[in-house]
């Protein structure tokens, strides 16, 4: 269990995650999703990994538990958690729409340019503590989620979410 | 009315297959596939069927044949060429959905969307009353 110390977004660029987030969880689950600004206890079960490649390149994994992906299935599905009980490749690939949704929503808020960039097919794994870089924490619902990034644009860091001293690591605008 | 939904996650083939019911668009068979090569399989079988498909929604990214390959391989084989195609997509890249509208395309449909934003692409398609 990792205890998360998180720092206000003071960047336009991780307020797009946020409205990426935000925008997603209404339009596809009916939920209010908002980011979590205090120290919290967080345990990841499930983690969803998409790259992106063209002009700027990275990583972004969203990290969730068992309990929070039967929570989102049931959310996108209009149906109750307990009826997802058992359904563990459909919780599986629920969170790996998430994810997909959620980065290419924050892309299409990108400038045209680095909006280009190609999205990987989504891959699903176990465990904890499989993610690169500081995270970012949401909840809805009590459920907690954390999403992070790691973009690079040509030699430049581009956006790597980084709460421990509330700054972004960013060269670029 | 009968439509394909190909798309390789099967949460959000039944997550597009409910916002159609939403939108009031009264479909009585809905037929699914994973990816552009079991959608292409799903076209040769129902090529003999009485009743044609009235829509096909598809998703771009894919594994084994994505949207965009899947719509060229339709044309070379004259399957279901006068069925409607609205890509549902997360890429919303403009090479990708112009590339899409190149291959015959007739819309798209940006995720996350709204019941709202599917019947108003797709509706016009479809046959009147």
């Amino acid at each position: 269990m990792n205890e998360l110390d998180l720092q206000p977004a003071t960047s336009e660029k991780i307020e797009r995650l946020d409205s990426a987030v935000a925008e997603v969880f209404e339009l596809m689950l009916g939920k209010t999703c908002l980011p979590v600004r205090s120290r919290v206890d967080f345990t990841t079960s499930l983690t969803v990994t998409i790259s992106l490649s063209g002009q700027i390149d990275g990583t972004c994994w969203l990290c969730l538990s068992h309990s929070t992906a039967r929570a989102v299935l049931a959310a996108m599905l209009g149906s109750s958690t307990d009826s997802t009980e058992g359904c563990d490749a459909m919780i599986e690939d629920a969170a790996q729409e998430l994810c997909n949704v959620i980065i290419g929503s924050w892309k299409s808020k990108l400038p045209p340019l680095q909006a280009s960039a190609l999205l990987s097919l989504p891959v699903a794994s176990y465990g904890e503590d499989l993610v690169g870089g500081e995270k970012r924490l949401y909840s809805f619902d009590g459920n907690l989620l954390v999403l992070a990034l790691s973009i690079r644009e040509g030699e430049q860091n581009y956006l790597t979410t980084d709460w421990k001293s509330g700054e972004l690591n960013s060269d670029a605008n | 009315m009968r439509a394909l939904i190909v798309d390789d996650s099967a949460v959000m083939r039944k997550v597009i297959e409910r916002a159609l019911r939403q939108a009031g668009l009264d479909f009585s068979e809905v037929l699914e596939a994973s990816n552009g090569e079991e959608a292409l399989q799903v076209l040769r079988q129902d090529a003999a069927s009485p009743h044609r498909l009235d829509l096909i929604l598809c998703d771009i990214n894919m594994p084994v044949m994505d949207g965009l390959q899947f719509l060229k391989q339709r044309v070379t084989e004259g399957l279901a060429s006068a069925v409607p195609v609205v890509m549902i997509t997360t890429e919303g890249s403009k090479p990708l959905v112009l590339g899409a509208i190149a291959a015959g395309a007739k819309g798209y449909i940006c995720k996350p969307f709204t019941p709202d934003q599917v019947k108003a692409r797709v509706l016009p398609l479809l046959p009147a009353a």
